[in-house]
């Protein structure tokens, strides 16, 4: 068999051995040991398996995981996630669908300190669906904006997606996270957009009863209206100096990504304890489930390091950016093509892992039609994100199912319930695949 | 306190993801042990930054220092990330395959849990080597004379990890082994000791 074949059997095999349900990087690893086995010999397959394991990972860069994974848990420990959802409550209520926009606001806000959509639709669900509930939105729509506006966690920096596509990418990871602002603010006004939409075209969709939509007067006052404005203003304090420090920090060059991290978890936790919302029990709680977290996708990365040497071995991603070229597609077929594979991939496997396996392949690919990487990563990052609202396996919605813990609304009703947003961010996709600049203006100032 | 035979081994859930075998309090031991490193990674970097800025000081080594701990949090909480059944996997086919074949899903999950475990069993073998050369010839990196650290205690770490994940997986396939016999997984808690 010559080397492009054994690649192709061993993606073949990989893909077969995931969707089997064996751990994904497991699967990773021993179909690469096995295909360098087959093309060298096994010494040399075990000897690249012991460097990946113990070289792949030795760089600062990787500090980024865990503690932007510690921030963000510590922030959501911390409650500002309710006192951001407060103020835009305060602010939009007023408007017609309200209650939605200032989630989608809140979540894009809450966005800017955690980098873990799981967190946000953990924490939404918790703060922001009773309230909606109580102002006769139907289930349906309330657990769908908090789902659907989750998805804002991972493409406003911080981000974990930016972090992992820096990484195998080979951007740096700073430049990545300011790439992702317009497109993240983008995104939180197209859904905020759908959400006024529905509420004029679709009321039924999203209101219990059409004596509901009478006027956009709230039934009845609310914690966050008998507060002062000045108040809530007080609240956002802490969540914005967190912001200024990281993302300031990050885009004038104070710190690295790393320093960042460190940084923004120090601050995060000292907001925590301020808050005294933090125990020690608690911390080491926190501690370690950022070191599940972080060590599920690092374990994933080294992994994968292996993978796409392995890939480089045989000669499969240049053989397949030659075909690529003799079949005479264009950059926009390509791109087509590539984002289809991602959001039907979506449907199936986790974010990170997605990105693992496809870029090895398709970073060629994007470098041979000469595209901006920065922007390439930004649609990437949105196309991964998609899969985290689609069914069967959308994450978002699942934590929000797990974080509901309430029978009456089932998964399927989440799952409608984010149809709309869902395709706003088909819509938004669309957009940023025409003008590459909303994600590169930024980025290359910095 | 008791500990039955099996307790000991496989640990029994107490809800809550606790338990009680002496392995389970190995596992969350090195665990800790993690969860101590990325804290102090926190610290040493914050540190690091007010101490350049604030002083003008510098402190070498550091990013040295955060490299290789990154190196070693994997490793000291792999074997509990898997214990906790949080290693990333799609569970689109096998879950439901489980419940309406048990036997063959149980046998399937057992292949698979085989499959981790070789792959460890591939990574100890690979770093064993690496281990014993920095262990003899005392390599360490850095930059001599302004900070350097010996690289054996990471090896150490990889290799002593790797074993105690190896040994997590082959217990995990062992209970799907007994499921995949008994015919699926006990509801409750059938046994006490």
């Amino acid at each position: 068999m010559s080397g492009i074949e054994i690649g192709i059997v061993a993606v073949v095999m990989m893909l077969a051995l995931i969707y089997f349900g064996m751990h994904i990087s497991i699967a990773l690893m021993l179909v690469s040991f096995l295909a360098i086995s087959t093309l060298r010999n096994p010494e040399l397959a075990t000897r690249m398996v012991a460097a990946a394991a113990n070289d792949s990972l030795s760089s600062y860069l990787y500090g980024v995981v865990p503690l932007f994974v510690l921030m963000g848990l510590l922030v959501v420990i911390s409650g500002v996630g309710r006192d951001t959802f407060d103020v835009f409550q305060w602010l939009t209520r007023r408007i017609r669908g309200g209650l939605g926009v200032a989630t989608v606001g809140a979540n894009g806000i809450f966005a800017s300190i955690t980098g873990i959509s799981v967190a946000s639709a953990a924490v939404f669900t918790k703060v922001a669906v009773p309230e909606m509930r109580r102002h006769g939105y139907t289930p349906k729509f309330s657990v769908g904006v908090v789902a659907g506006s989750s998805v804002l966690g991972m493409l406003i920096p911080p981000s974990l997606l930016m972090i992992v596509y820096g990484v195998l990418a080979e951007q740096s990871v700073g430049r990545m996270f300011i790439a992702g602002i317009i497109p993240g603010i983008l995104l939180a006004a197209t859904f905020c957009v759908t959400i006024l939409l529905l509420a004029y075209l679709r009321p039924g969709f999203m209101m219990q009863g059409a004596a509901g939509m009478g006027g956009a007067a709230a039934p009845a006052p609310t914690a966050g209206e008998a507060e002062s404005g000045m108040a809530l203003a007080l609240k956002l304090v802490p969540i914005l100096a967190l912001m200024a420090l990281v993302l300031g920090g990050l885009y004038s060059g104070f710190f690295t990504p790393t320093e960042a991290g460190g940084v923004g978890a120090c601050g995060a936790l000292l907001l925590a304890l301020l808050k005294r919302r933090l125990s020690p029990a608690k911390f080491y709680q926190v501690l370690g489930e950022t070191g599940h977290v972080a060590v599920s996708i690092l374990f994933l990365i080294l992994a994968a390091s292996l993978y796409s040497r392995m890939l480089a071995l045989t000669g499969l991603p240049m053989a397949i950016a030659q075909w690529v070229t003799a079949m005479e597609l264009t950059a926009y077929h390509f791109l087509f093509l590539y984002l289809l594979v991602v959001i039907l991939m979506g449907c199936i496997i986790d974010s990170v892992s997605i990105m693992l396996i496809v870029l090895p392949i398709v970073l060629p690919i994007a470098q041979f039609f000469g595209m901006d990487l920065i922007w390439f990563g930004v649609i990437t990052v949105v196309a991964v994100e998609i899969g985290l609202i689609t069914p069967p396996f959308g994450i978002s919605v699942y934590t929000v199912k797990a974080a509901l813990n309430d029978r009456s609304v089932p998964v399927k009703e989440i799952f409608k319930g984010v149809v709309p947003f869902f395709v706003a961010m088909l819509v938004v996709l669309f957009i940023l695949t025409l003008f590459p600049v909303l994600s590169t203006h930024l980025a290359y100032r910095y | 306190m008791t500990f039955s035979f099996k307790t000991l081994v496989l640990g029994r859930r107490l809800g809550g993801g606790r338990h009680n075998s002496l392995f389970g309090y190995l596992v969350d031991g090195l665990n800790a042990v993690g969860s101590l490193l990325i804290f102090s990674i926190m610290a040493m970097i914050v540190v690091d930054v007010l101490s350049r800025n604030l002083l003008n000081k510098p402190i070498a080594g550091v990013a040295e220092l955060v490299a290789a701990s990154i190196v070693m949090i994997v490793f000291l909480q792999l074997p509990s990330t898997l214990r906790h059944g949080r290693m990333a996997q799609a569970d689109i086919f096998i879950q439901g395959f489980t419940e309406r074949h048990p036997r063959l899903g149980h046998g399937l999950q057992t292949l698979f849990y085989l499959a981790g475990a070789y792959m460890l069993m591939v990574i100890y073998q690979g770093t064993l080597p690496t281990f014993l050369r920095a262990w003899e010839r005392n390599q360490f990196m850095g930059v001599e004379g302004v900070f350097t650290f010996p690289v054996w205690p990471i090896r150490l770490v990889v290799i002593a990890c790797a074993a105690i994940t190896l040994l997590q997986y082959l217990l995990l396939a062992a209970q799907a082994l007994v499921w995949t016999v008994k015919g699926g997984a006990p509801h409750a808690e059938e046994d006490r000791p």
